[in-house]
């Protein structure tokens, strides 16, 4: 049973066919990744899961209920978070109320809490909080707190933007290109942090990456897309030494990038990754 | 009381403090609620000691600056808090002062009971008023905005005959509070002196709570907030409601100052002059609404002893508006909380210096 089922998922965008007739699945607690050339539809993809985009056709299954028709709000609140491929801080926050965010949401009289302070009321607040720190000393941010995000570098803003969306306490956790810009050593701790953090929150995990050193130590299961359509599936090893993927990836215009080590991954097993 | 000595392990006034101490230049909005407090302190006194010291005429144009404050609150709140622009203030304004009169007029209600009424009916347009912004933003917006604000004027304001007394003005009989009837001048100054106070802790507990958060969290990210849980529909319908009936609280005060009610300051042209001097003013501080406030009201006043420049008001919006880009991206609210926070350094610099409280 799938935590997460995509049927026939089709986007259009005018003329253009950004994701034809998708289904992929997500069984709880699996690591998947989505690899693909620029402009394959991944983000799209994210979008759509995420409810910002609406799908022409196709239904969003989780937890055996349709969610097409759910704000991100809503999805959010059913426990699907995503990180952004450029990270989207609350600049005016310091990094500790954008981390308790997500745990301290207006609710229905919301208002009337905030003008008039109950006894208890600051406890939700605390726990939100202490869940901040909490998730903020995994990801080993914690020094980082009373900060605004605008003060730090890329590479810590990437993880608070991992630690905000964990702080949402989601199941389904969907990451756009995480390690974007990080050398290969960061990459390799990153993705021991990954592996970590899904054990800790009991995640299931879905990952946009063009890093296939960082997908293959991973990934339990790996969905190639290609302009819109799905290339390829299984075992990630066996997936990236597919000559249809490695065609994919050597033709497309801007494949250059993704090209040289996913080739030489497909012809020589461990050797030649970055 | 005094926030700025507390020992840092205080926990919310450390954290202002700390972020005081700190100083990150772009953030006027959490250091505005320590020259709040300021502001709450001393001239508290010197307000309920002024009107003793003003006269008659002086004492008026400063009620009627505060009224204007509280108007501008309202636009800090939309625009400064929740992100969103608005070219109809004005007109929630004159719809909470036109209810209000009515309500008044036609069935004799107390001005206590009519006023709040007011205030409800225009928070719930306020809310009708802010569905345009699920769809639009930026320019498409204000211009929408703009053609509520005509709308109003043109066919409640001056249309519709119930609401404005078949053309003629309505005149507002004050009431008495505790016995003190605010005819008097002074009582009417205290009154609305109180009401801006209120009004402004309101808004600074909503802006330290959880829907002052969403509402950060919207405007710096729309998208990433609404995936982090922030319904969006719900807080900007909710901004422009409060904001909207922050703006009727003027206007029912706006009555009660002026005693009548007649459509011309409630026009689309009031609505932009009062976007231009919340800009001018610093629009994501509540200290910089009050500033503005004065600025605006007073400035007028001031320019009738000389007719000759009178009808420069509008230039001199201009060209504040042309300065403040140019000298002070964050207003005169900002010139405020730079110089306080100058102020207070020296006390809040040891508040600073622990850096572990976070820690797991």
């Amino acid at each position: 049973m799938p935590l997460c089922d995509v049927r026939n998922v089709t986007v259009r965008f005018g003329g253009v066919t950004a994701l034809d007739a998708i289904s992929m699945e997500m069984l709880e607690g699996e690591f998947v990744a989505l690899i693909g050339p620029n402009g394959a539809g991944k983000t799209t993809l994210f979008n759509v899961l995420s409810g910002i985009q609406q799908p022409a056709a196709g239904d969003i299954i989780y937890r055996n209920q349709s969610i097409n028709a759910l704000a991100p709000n809503d999805r959010a609140r059913h426990g699907i978070g995503r990180t952004f491929q450029t990270p989207q801080a609350f600049s005016s926050l310091t990094v500790l109320d954008n981390l308790t965010l997500p745990g301290w949401l207006p609710r229905f009289g919301g208002v009337f809490a905030d003008l008039i302070p109950l006894p208890g009321a600051g406890q939700a607040r605390r726990a939100a909080r202490d869940r901040a720190r909490g998730v903020a000393a995994v990801l080993g941010i914690a020094d980082t707190l009373d900060r605004y995000p605008s003060e730090l570098p890329l590479g810590k803003r990437r993880l608070i933007e991992l630690a905000r969306a964990l702080c949402a306490e989601p199941q389904l956790l969907l990451l756009d290109e995480p390690a974007s810009g990080l050398d290969a050593e960061e990459t390799a701790r990153f993705a021991e942090l990954l592996l970590r953090v899904r054990d800790i929150f009991k995640l299931t995990m879905l990952l946009v990456e063009h890093d296939m050193q960082l997908v293959l130590s991973v990934a339990d299961y790996l969905y190639v897309l290609n302009f819109g359509r799905l290339l390829a599936q299984g075992d990630p090893a066996m997936v990236v030494s597919d000559p249809a993927v490695v065609a994919a990836y050597l033709g497309g215009d801007d494949a250059d990038a993704n090209a040289a080590p996913l080739a030489s991954r497909g012809r020589d097993a461990q050797g030649g990754l970055r | 009381m005094h926030s700025a000595t507390r020992p840092a392990r205080a926990p919310v006034g450390a954290d202002l403090t700390r972020r005081l101490g700190r100083g990150s230049a772009a953030e006027t909005a959490h250091v505005g609620s320590q020259t709040l407090k300021w502001l709450l302190r001393a001239p508290l006194l010197l307000a309920l000691l002024l009107p003793g010291a003003l006269g008659a005429y002086q004492l008026t144009v400063l009620t009627l600056a505060l009224v204007y404050a509280i108007a501008l609150v309202s636009l800090v709140l939309l625009t400064g808090f929740v992100g969103q622009v608005s070219l109809c203030q004005a007109s929630f304004m004159g719809l909470g002062a036109f209810l209000c009169a009515a309500l008044m007029g036609h069935y004799h209600l107390s001005y206590w009971i009519a006023a709040p009424i007011a205030i409800v009916v225009v928070f719930c347009s306020g809310v009708l008023a802010g569905l345009p912004a699920l769809r639009l933003r930026g320019l498409t917006l204000a211009i929408v905005t703009l053609s509520l604000a005509l709308l109003a004027d043109n066919f409640l304001f001056q249309g519709l005959d119930w609401l404005n007394n078949n053309g003629n003005h309505w005149v507002i009989s004050r009431p008495s509070v505790f016995g003190a009837s605010l005819d008097h001048p002074d009582a009417l100054f205290r009154v609305i002196f109180i009401a801006l106070l209120l009004v402004m802790l309101a808004v600074v507990r909503l802006r330290e709570g959880r829907t002052g958060k969403s509402w950060y969290a919207m405007r710096d990210a729309e998208i990433a907030a609404s995936t982090s849980g922030v319904s969006v529909v719900a807080m900007k319908l909710l901004g422009f409601g409060l904001a909207a009936a922050i703006a009727a609280v003027a206007g029912v005060l706006y009555a009660l100052a002026i005693g009548v009610v007649s459509p011309e300051p409630f026009n689309f042209v009031a609505s932009i002059q009062l976007l231009a001097i919340a800009v001018i003013a610093g629009v994501r501080s509540l200290p910089g609404a009050l500033a503005g406030a004065l600025f605006y009201i007073i400035l007028p006043q001031f320019l009738l002893q000389f007719p000759t420049l009178a009808p420069l008001t509008s230039l001199i919006l201009g060209g504040g508006l042309i300065l403040q880009m140019l000298f002070a991206p964050q207003g005169i609210g900002g010139i405020l909380d730079d110089a306080q926070r100058r102020l207070f350094r020296r006390q809040t610099a040891p508040a600073s210096a622990p850096q572990d409280e976070e820690g797991v």
